[in-house]
């Protein structure tokens, strides 16, 4: 079925569309862009945040290899020496 | 960036695929600008779809008005192939239909519009002065219609959703709404032919449906 043939269907796709107030279309609009911005905001923040989560973990996994690397160090002088 | 089809006084915008993705990705990423796109080419048509459903301009305004923000508040979660269109028309029908349920209102109103059509939708002076008869016939027979063929008519006939992507919006399987289409059609046509005697024979044929 297209429209083509089908009166109804054709002059229903004729219909004018409903008319838009202006100041509700920029409000909605405005309200949505916050929205966008707001959200934008948050996400940069949790990745700064992440960020700084992950640097923070590599700088403690790096602290606690080089006191083990001591360590090991130490175990085997004395391992020697003994 | 779009494709477009001249319809009576306006223009119906179609997203081409490919840039619906391009939209889409951009959406995800925060870019205003790709919503700016995107109202540009579906505000007129949801608002148009959702007005001749509620019968109600303001009503259709806070639920279009709903849509948008459950498109920004969802925008990370779209898939990559996300068609607008349908996921638009979608989430406006639901929220038509929620509102519909809180209210319990179109069950009580349906009868009664029939009676007090075509009073009932609201109009602009620029609405009336760019209807003509015929427009305004078909305007009536489409408020006439029990909401399951109101939708239908209006997805597929009015805002040129594939009936396919109509079915997935109403939540029914393409067989469904296509008789649903094929009874809207015909209640129309009869409508439009003869208003008056359509009026008396027609509203206690379409009770049953309503009563749904």
């Amino acid at each position: 079925m297209s429209q083509n043939d089908d009166p109804v269907l054709e002059a229903l796709a004729s219909l004018p569309p409903i008319a838009i107030d202006a100041e509700w279309e920029s409000r909605v609009r405005v309200r949505c862009h916050s929205a966008i911005s707001r959200r934008s905001t948050l996400r940069r923040r949790a990745g700064r945040n992440l960020s700084q989560g992950v640097l923070a973990a590599i700088s403690g996994v790096a602290v606690l290899c080089a006191y083990l690397a001591v360590m090991l160090a130490e175990v085997v002088r004395l391992a020697k020496h003994s | 960036m779009t494709v477009s089809q001249l319809r009576g006084c306006g223009v119906i915008y179609i997203v081409e695929p490919e840039i619906e993705v391009a939209l889409v990705w951009r959406l995800r990423a925060g870019d205003s600008a790709a919503f700016d796109e995107i109202y540009a080419v579906f505000n007129q048509r949801l608002l148009s779809f959702l007005t001749r459903m509620a019968k109600n301009r303001s009503v259709a305004e806070d639920l279009l008005e709903e849509t948008w923000l459950r498109l920004v508040s969802s925008a990370e979660d779209l898939r990559a192939d996300t068609r607008l269109g349908p996921w638009l028309f979608t989430v406006a029908r639901n929220l038509y239909v929620s509102y519909c349920r809180s209210r319990v209102r179109e069950w009580a109103y349906t009868a009664d519009l029939v009676l007090l059509w075509p009073g009932e939708l609201p109009r602009t002076p620029f609405d009336v002065a760019s209807l003509n008869e015929f427009e305004e016939r078909l305007e009536a027979a489409i408020a006439y219609l029990p909401p399951i063929y109101r939708e239908a008519i209006l997805l597929v006939g009015v805002e040129q959703l594939r009936p396919v992507d109509a079915a997935k919006v109403c939540g029914v399987s393409a067989e469904s709404l296509r008789q649903r289409l094929k009874r809207a059609r015909e209640l129309i046509s009869r409508f439009v032919t003869d208003q008056d005697s359509f009026a008396k024979t027609g509203r206690k044929e379409l009770s049953h449906v309503t009563k749904r």
